[in-house]
């Protein structure tokens, strides 16, 4: 039996490295099922995580691994990971998108995940309505305009480098970093793309790929009569036919 | 042109008479190209393998790989008169020696009459000493297939040469006029409707006459693996000449060959040394000398088809760390490029394969917009400007029509021709769009400084208003030569370039501004206010300037579509009326992108070299006065250690 103590130094170290693919989500998740007996423990590595001064992108990244972690949990069968996140999903939307306005960006995030949980059936409805009504305030309440994040000049670029590569404060609160920003960016097209990735698929039974294609169909338009001038032109010189 | 590629099937039958003289070599090209018809075209990657050295396998192989290529391309022969034609006589001459002056009338210029002419040739005795005996040819012909094959394989046996034949499938000479036709039956045959020959027919045949162009093979005399035709390269093979012996001694037949050929309405091609000397068809200048864009897709080269004279430019599809084979960009960028046809969109003629490389052939433009606006002399006046930009718009309002978005609008990708005509160029980011749904796409398209701010913002689904703000910012440059957001490269500096001359967005005016992936992500530090006006009111024509604005709004839903555009009052009313820069007609030179950032890079080398010079012997005099000054303070020191060392001792 593996040590608790290094189970749980492995597991953080997992939760820290996180990045956009879905590997690295799925091996963290992987290794927590694995050390289901600790679960509790564990789970409280994922709290710790993301209440520790972590940046917003990892925060954001271990908010992508619950999601994957309830799922596999539920596949097997170790439901124990699922009722700890729905139990404790409060204090890890406030760790992600807190409300001072530092985890803006993170609010997005949180959304997607919670309705991504919600329609798994992994999380009740009124708690996600809940927990977004709150959100929208938060949106609300943040200042109109300028974002909490250091003053970048557009009059000397090359220096805007140096001078926000260290996460300065502004008015005392902790903003993001050029670094973290593009970061994120990448992360998030990592994301995207994995999601174009199945966007085409549909499921093996049922109408769905008919209804999918009768949807796709349009009625003619200008568009179809251009392409079939065109086509009537090739086939006047006789290339085509 | 087209002719070419067959002639090489000729080649490969005349050679192998000529092969029985020199056992061994011979042999196996005929099998090879045989082979090479049936099997490369299916398999070019079995052709990259066997094009290695083998000593005996190397005629076979070089042959197969060429295999390949003419079958692509031999669906464009059969029609026209071609050079290749004369290149076959020539290459009989060469090997046959008795008599070339003979064959050559006889074979007209079409292909179907090389297949009439078979029985008129035995009548030429000159041929037999290369016929096989008679032994031989019926050994050949019980032979099947599949035993041709199998002894193809098994190379380097002499005997086997006569073997060739079988693949014919000619029927057994009988009379003495057989006999004497024996060689050029044994020739044609190949190309008789046996199995093997109907093949190349067929393929011959439903060839569009486009390719024909594109299928010329290279002119003659090159290396292996080059387009050559087959013939010359058995003959070389063979008889081991010098490369350029054998042109030589083609271009004397076909003279003759002109004499006799009153039919021949076109005269012969006789093509100057350097595009003679071309391996391929495309002539292109060596090394880097015809380069004319570069990428990441790969490079751009200038490059004149040898016999039609025109020029195009060869885009080269970049194989290198290409794990999965062709690229599916690539195939994605053709066949968006096949679908579309317009005065305003470079035309893509075809698409060639060549030494394992696969060229995309556009037609050429002398300049692009970037190159143009940089000219150091060259001025555009304002209806030219406004002819440029209304071409621009016309091939936008094409795409968008069609259901394209180019994805890369700037001023780099849109060509202008010598007669002022502009043409979109680069789909290589391009794709289909949903018209009537909003789909989803990838947000990393466009060159940085023409990104919408939508997109830099994180949208993924977006429409045709992602190019009308590209094309908006190549108006401004078309109007001051200066990009209107030059960013450094990064999001965040690119959106502080937009904000700092249209201020920063208001949910106002864009509603769904909150929407954005990376609205907060990217949030702007501070308020600022539109200074567009301040800035470019003076610059723009009234309409020009109510144009961009509309243009250049942060709602792409508000933003003009492209049809739109060419009915607004600049285009429209205002004046002048656009006119063609024929102008540029004068210009000396080709301005691209590429030739003015090399010619930019250039100076700047000169200046640096320049300076460095100066720094140097500025250095230099600095180490003189600093040598004299060291001898005189060395002299001292040594005096001074003297006086110390003196002391204690």
């Amino acid at each position: 039996m593996a040590d608790p103590f290094e189970v749980r130094m492995r597991f953080t170290s997992q939760l820290q490295h996180l990045n956009a693919s879905v590997t690295s989500s799925q091996k963290a998740a992987l290794y927590a099922l694995k050390y289901r007996d600790m679960d509790e423990d564990l789970h409280s590595c994922i709290l710790e995580q993301l209440e520790r001064q972590n940046s917003m992108n990892t925060r954001a990244n271990i908010m992508y691994f619950i999601e994957h972690l309830c799922d596999m949990a539920q596949k097997e069968n170790h439901m124990e990971f699922v009722r700890m996140i729905q139990r404790d999903i409060l204090r890890v939307v406030d760790a992600v998108a807190p409300g001072d306005g530092s985890g803006a960006a993170n609010v997005k995030v949180v959304r997607r995940v919670l309705a991504a949980l919600q329609s798994k059936s992994l999380l009740p409805l009124q708690t996600l309505s809940d927990i977004s009504a709150c959100l929208n305030e938060r949106d609300r309440d943040l200042p109109p305009g300028p974002s909490p994040r250091p003053r970048r000049s557009t009059t000397n670029n090359q220096n805007s480098n140096n001078s926000n590569s260290n996460s300065a404060t502004t008015n005392g609160t902790r903003v993001l970093d050029k670094r973290q920003i593009e970061q994120r960016i990448e992360e998030d097209r990592e994301r995207h793309k994995r999601l174009r990735e199945s966007i085409w698929a549909v499921e093996a039974e049922g109408d769905g790929e008919f209804e999918r294609l009768w949807g796709e169909g349009s009625e003619v338009g200008e568009d179809d009569v251009l392409a079939g001038e065109e086509d009537r032109g090739e086939r006047r010189r006789g290339r085509i036919g | 042109m087209g002719q070419f590629y067959q002639n090489h099937q000729h080649h490969g039958h005349f050679s192998a008479p000529h092969n029985q003289m020199q056992p061994g070599f011979p042999n196996q090209q005929y099998r090879g190209n045989q082979q090479g018809f049936r099997q490369n075209q299916f398999s070019p990657v079995q052709d990259r393998r066997f094009s290695g050295p083998g000593q005996q396998g190397f005629p076979i192989h070089g042959q197969r790989g060429r295999g390949h290529f003419s079958n692509l391309h031999w669906t464009s022969n059969g029609r026209g008169i071609g050079r290749g034609q004369f290149d076959q006589h020539p290459s009989m001459v060469n090997q046959t020696g008795p008599g070339p002056q003979q064959f050559a009338p006889q074979q007209t210029p079409t292909q179907q009459s090389n297949f009439e002419q078979v029985p008129e040739d035995s009548g030429d005795p000159d041929d037999n000493p290369f016929r096989p005996s008679k032994a031989l040819q019926v050994e050949d012909e019980s032979s099947t297939l599949n035993a041709q094959q199998v002894e193809a394989t098994q190379n380097g046996v002499p005997a086997e040469g006569q073997k060739m034949l079988p693949p014919t499938g000619r029927p057994i000479p009988k009379g003495p006029q057989d006999k004497s036709g024996q060689k050029f039956s044994f020739a044609f045959k190949s190309k008789a409707p046996t199995t093997k020959p109907d093949l190349s027919q067929k393929m011959r045949e439903p060839a569009p006459r486009r390719d024909a162009v594109s299928s010329g093979p290279g002119p003659s005399g090159t290396r292996t693996k080059t387009r050559e035709t087959p013939s010359e390269h058995t003959l070389k093979r063979a008889t081991g000449p010098e490369r350029h012996a054998p042109r030589k001694e083609e271009k004397k037949v076909e003279k003759r060959e002109e004499k006799r050929e009153m039919r021949l309405t076109k005269a012969p091609l006789t093509l100057p040394p350097e595009f003679a000397a071309s391996d391929s068809v495309y002539f292109r200048k060596p090394g880097n000398e015809s380069v004319v864009g570069s990428g990441t897709y790969g490079k751009v080269f200038k490059a004149m088809h040898v016999y039609t004279k025109q020029l195009v430019a060869l885009k080269k599809i970049r194989m290198e760390g290409e794990r999965d084979g062709f690229p599916v960009t690539a195939v994605r960028e053709i066949k968006l490029l096949q679908s579309l046809k317009h005065v305003n969109v470079v035309s893509l003629q075809e698409v060639m394969v060549e030494k394992n490389d696969c060229f995309m052939v556009f037609e050429y433009l002398s300049h692009d917009l970037t190159g143009l606006l940089n000219h150091p002399t060259f001025k555009l006046e304002h209806a030219h400007k406004k002819h440029l930009a209304k071409q621009l718009f016309e091939g936008l309002d094409y795409l968008h029509r069609r259901g394209v978005l180019h994805r890369d609008i700037k001023a780099a990708n849109i060509l202008v021709s010598r007669e002022g005509q502009l043409k979109l160029a680069d789909f290589g980011l391009a794709r289909f769009f949903a018209k009537r749904r909003q789909l989803d796409y990838t947000n990393r398209v466009i060159t940085i400084w023409y990104r919408s701010p939508e997109l830099l913002l994180g949208e993924t689904q977006y429409g045709p208003a992602v190019d009308i703000w590209s094309a908006a910012c190549v108006l401004i440059e078309i109007f001051t030569k200066h990009a209107i957001f030059p960013g450094d490269g990064g999001e965040i500096n690119q959106l502080d370039k937009i904000y700092a001359i249209l201020g920063t967005p208001m949910k106002t005016e864009w509603p769904s501004l909150v929407d954005m992936a990376w609205y907060e992500l990217l949030r702007p530090v501070e308020r600022r206010h539109n200074v567009f006006a301040e800035k470019y009111k003076e610059k723009l024509t009234p309409a020009a300037f109510d144009l961009l604005s509309s243009m250049f709004q942060y709602d792409p839903a508000k933003r003009p579509s492209a049809t739109e555009i060419l009915e607004h009052p600049y285009f429209v009313s205002e004046e002048p009326a656009p006119r063609q820069a024929i102008e540029l007609r004068d210009l000396e030179g080709d301005w691209h992108e590429f030739e003015s950032k090399a010619l930019r890079k250039e100076n700047e080398r000169r200046d640096k070299e320049a300076k460095k010079e100066i720094q140097r012997k500025e250095q230099q005099k600095e180490k003189e006065r600093e040598k004299r000054r060291s001898s005189m303070t060395v002299s001292t020191e040594r005096d001074a250690k003297r006086q110390q060392t003196a002391r204690p001792g």
